[in-house]
Parts: structure tokens; C-alpha cells; sequence
């Protein structure tokens, strides 16, 4: 299958394909999926190298479990509750608060610098890092929602179905997280004076 | 949702880490793996699924096979061998073109082997071809192990020489004497002219013991409206349609001549050769 058709196809339709013998599907695949993923875990577990092996953990299960899938739901559903599961384990392997550490300086990769102006860059970087602080301080289940809604961009049901619970439950989970988050960053007044 | 328009624009500003090209590498590369091996479970299952039919077919057919050419290409027994190699000297033109039949179990063929080898000490057995004991024995074997003294010997034997085959003079000879009594004269006398053509110079010997007929009724035994062969020899008249069988006939003939009766012996005679010109007794 020629890369351009692979785009094309969905991810339900490259995931079959690849159950039938499709090695180029699984690689466009895994290029859709592989950064929200991977940020959706690092989110949670704010531990780089865990989170290398926890990712590898969930694409190793998509894999070996290829032959069961049945394409019943959004393949983005699938490998989300597989990732959550995964995520989940290593909670229950550690104390979040002993082993999940907070991330030092240097643990977590470098932020990419996305303009040329210093003030802008270096205001990002504050945002960034007042953000995830404020993400590291969201309780477990409202982290667990805003992510999969920033990262996966699944609808509320959808995150329903891979959290286990209803859409109103995640809808209020998502409230109280965004009200927090909203509590911890700095208001437009706050980033004029600073300018 | 301005509220969250807000959070997502300032969470989309951060920094979006992503996993090392080691991880996409060691990723795509287990994911090929778990392809090939797949490919090698789908072969390993189609073995394991059909192998062992296929073995059962395999088998079924050699053995098939070897059963097919046993029956087919039988070895001949040496002393069988031996003895077809001698007599087809001897042999005619005629019943040299036959085909030997193929003995078709190891029992007929020690059975064929062991009446070959009596066959060989007997002197008029030499002229007659080694084959067609072979089959009287053979067919004789499932009725009763001495063929001499049962009468399907023979009636095999008539059906055999009516296929181009000749019995041995034994057999042919006890089916026909127990023929006699039941089975119509004319038949026992076809026979007795075959077996004599074929085996004269057994004929010869046991001329006395052919010609006796000891079942036959007597004068003494026989039961009111039975055949006397003498009675009949004389009372029958020149021009009847009624006439004895060519061995009862002779047989009476001896009796006449026995007795002393020469005439009438010699007038019996005279009429049984006009009768039966060919063979005399």
C-alpha cells in the first residue's frame, strides 16, 4: 500500500490492514498516534524513562493483540484505554508519590523554542511550566479527562467509554480541572503588568 | 467554553515532547516481527492440521501399493519353476500358448509346490503340463485337501480342460468314477474319451479298475426295475434307440467274455464298435 493511500484511510481501516499482513499501515499507524500518546502518558506519569517503557508497554499490547481486534469502536478508543490501563498499572506497582516523581530539571525533554522573539519565548516557557505544575496538582481522574480531551480528541462519550464512566461524569470532571487549571495560570491583566 | 478555549490554546503552547526515534524504531520493529512470526505460526498450523492426515493417507497408499503388487507379480515356487522348465519341451503347440495362471495366496502355492513334486515321481505326469495340476490343486484345495478323493476335482477338471488346461489323470479320473450313478453316461463317457486322450498310457494301467464300475448294479443287488448290463447287452435288439453307455457296454462285453460266453461276446462286441467306433476299451 502506497504511503499517500495509507493517509487516507482511517484508523480502523489501517489497523485491519495491518492485522492482514499490512506492515506500512501499521507504520502510518503509529505516526498518527505516537506523539499524543506518548504525551498523554508523560503527562501523568511526569517520568520521562517510565514513560518510555510504559508506551512501549501499550504498542506492544496493540500489537500482540491484533489478532482479537475487532473493530467495534474508534481504534483511538481502543488504544486509549489500553494506554489508560497501562498507566494505571504502574500506579498500582507505585506509590504515585514515591516512585512517580516530579520532574527535575533535565528530566523532562527541552522545551522546542517556537518563535524568535526572547520575551515571547521566555513567557512561554513560564506558561509551560506554570501549566504543567498546575497539571502535576489536578487529581487523578480530572488529569485523566483533560488530557484525553486535549491529546486523543475524543468526544465526551468517548471518554466516557474508555474511563468507564458516563458522559456527565466526565463532563463535570473536566469542569472542576479546567476551573483549576484556569485558578493556577496567570490572568491577561497579570501578563500586561509583567510585560 | 471560553473558559476552556483558554486552557487548551495555553496547553497547545506548551512544549509537545515526543518519543525518541529508539522507541518508534524499536516499535516498528517488533511490530514486523510479530508479522513474520505470525507467517511462520500459519505455516507451522497448516502442518500440524493436515499432517497427520496426510501421514494416514501416505500410509494407507504404500500400503495399498505393496498389497497390489504381492497379489499381482506372486513369486512362482522354485520347485514349480523347475518342473515348467522341464516339461515345456514336452508340451503342444497349443497348450504351450496358454497362459499359466498366477497362483494367488502362499498356501496354493505349497500346496502347488508339494503336488508338483509328486507329480514329478509319476511317469505319465511327464507329458501333461506342469500348469495344469497346478490349477486342479489349486481350485481342489478349497473343498477338501485330497483332491484324488473329491468329486469337485474333477468337475474343476472338465472345466478346466474345457479352458485349455488338462487336470492330472488322478483327479480327472476320481471325479469321473464319482460321477458315476448320478450324472448322465453320455457325460461320463465325453470324459472318459478325454481323459483317455489325453493320458493313454495312464488309461493303461488302470484300464482293469476303469472298466470294473463296482457301483454299478448287479444282478444280485440291483433293485427291481434297475439296469442289468448283461440282461440289457443281450435283450436288446439291433434297431433300439436304447443303448448302453460305451463303458457299461463294455464292461458287459468282459462279463459275457468271462463267463465263457465268447459268441456273444463277440456279437456284442461287433455291435459296440458300430456304436462307438472310437475310443475301444
Amino acid at each position: 500500500m502506497l504511503p499517500e493511500m495509507a493517509a487516507e484511510l482511517t484508523d480502523t481501516a489501517l489497523m485491519l490492514r495491518y492485522c492482514g499482513g499490512d506492515m506500512s499501515a501499521f507504520e502510518t499507524l503509529y505516526a498518527r498516534h505516537r506523539g499524543p500518546l506518548f504525551r498523554f502518558v508523560l503527562r501523568q506519569l511526569n517520568n520521562p524513562q517510565l514513560t518510555e517503557d510504559v508506551f512501549q508497554e501499550i504498542w506492544a499490547k496493540v500489537i500482540r493483540s491484533r489478532a482479537q481486534y475487532r473493530p467495534t469502536a474508534k481504534f483511538t478508543t481502543y488504544l486509549y484505554s489500553i494506554a489508560r490501563n497501562s498507566v494505571i498499572d504502574q500506579y498500582r506497582k507505585a506509590d504515585r508519590a514515591a516512585d512517580v516523581s516530579v520532574p527535575q530539571d533535565g528530566d523532562m525533554p527541552e522545551p522546542e523554542a517556537t518563535t524568535d522573539d526572547p520575551l515571547q519565548t521566555a513567557h512561554q516557557a513560564e506558561l509551560g511550566a506554570t501549566l504543567t505544575a498546575a497539571l502535576q496538582a489536578l487529581p487523578q481522574e480530572q488529569l485523566e479527562a483533560f488530557l484525553l480531551k486535549e491529546e486523543s480528541g475524543l468526544s465526551l462519550e468517548e471518554i466516557g467509554s474508555v474511563t468507564g464512566v458516563s458522559r456527565e461524569t466526565v463532563k463535570s470532571r473536566l469542569r472542576y480541572a479546567l476551573n483549576k487549571l484556569r485558578t493556577c495560570l496567570p490572568t491577561p491583566a497579570e501578563i500586561r503588568m509583567d510585560d | 467554553m471560553d473558559k476552556h478555549d483558554d486552557i487548551s490554546k495555553a496547553y497547545n503552547q506548551m512544549d509537545k515532547p515526543e518519543p525518541g526515534k529508539h522507541l518508534d524504531s524499536a516499535i516498528l520493529r517488533a511490530a514486523r516481527d510479530e508479522l513474520q512470526k505470525a507467517k511462520k505460526d500459519q505455516r507451522s498450523d497448516f502442518w500440524q492440521q493436515w499432517l497427520r492426515p496426510l501421514s494416514t493417507v501416505a500410509a494407507l497408499g504404500v500400503c495399498l501399493v505393496v498389497v497390489l503388487q504381492v497379489m499381482n507379480n506372486a513369486p512362482v515356487a522354485p520347485g514349480v519353476e523347475k518342473l515348467a522348465g522341464e516339461s515345456a519341451a514336452t508340451e503342444s503347440a497349443d497348450l504351450a500358448t496358454v497362459r499359466r495362471p498366477a497362483a494367488s495366496t502362499v498356501d496354493e502355492i505349497v500346496v502347488n509346490t508339494r503336488r508338483q513334486a509328486e507329480a514329478l515321481q509319476e511317469a505319465p505326469m511327464a507329458a501333461a503340463p506342469s500348469f495344469a495340476d497346478e490349477l486342479v490343486v489349486v481350485t481342489a484345495r478349497k473343498a477338501d485337501p485330497d483332491p484324488i478323493m473329491n468329486t469337485e476335482p474333477a468337475e474343476n477338471a472338465l472345466t478346466a480342460w474345457n479352458d485349455g488346461t488338462r487336470p492330472a489323470p488322478e483327479v480327472w479320473l476320481a471325479g469321473i468314477e464319482a460321477w458315476v450313478g448320478d450324472m448322465d453316461q453320455n457325460i461320463i463317457d465325453q470324459e472318459l474319451a478325454k481323459l483317455q486322450r489325453a493320458y493313454p498310457d495312464f488309461m493303461a494301467q488302470d484300464a482293469d479298475r476303469i472298466l470294473m464300475y463296482e457301483n454299478l448294479p448287479t444282478d444280485e443287488t440291483a433293485p427291481a426295475g434297475s439296469l442289468d448290463m448283461k440282461t440289457m447287452l443281450m435283450e436288446l435288439p439291433e434297431d433300439t434307440d436304447v443303448i448302453a453307455s460305451a463303458w457299461a457296454w463294455a464292461a458287459g462285453i468282459n462279463q459275457l467274455d468271462e463267463d465263457g460266453d465268447e459268441k456273444r461276446a463277440d456279437a456284442e462286441a461287433e455291435k459296440y464298435l458300430r456304436i462307438y467306433p472310437d475310443p475301444a476299451p
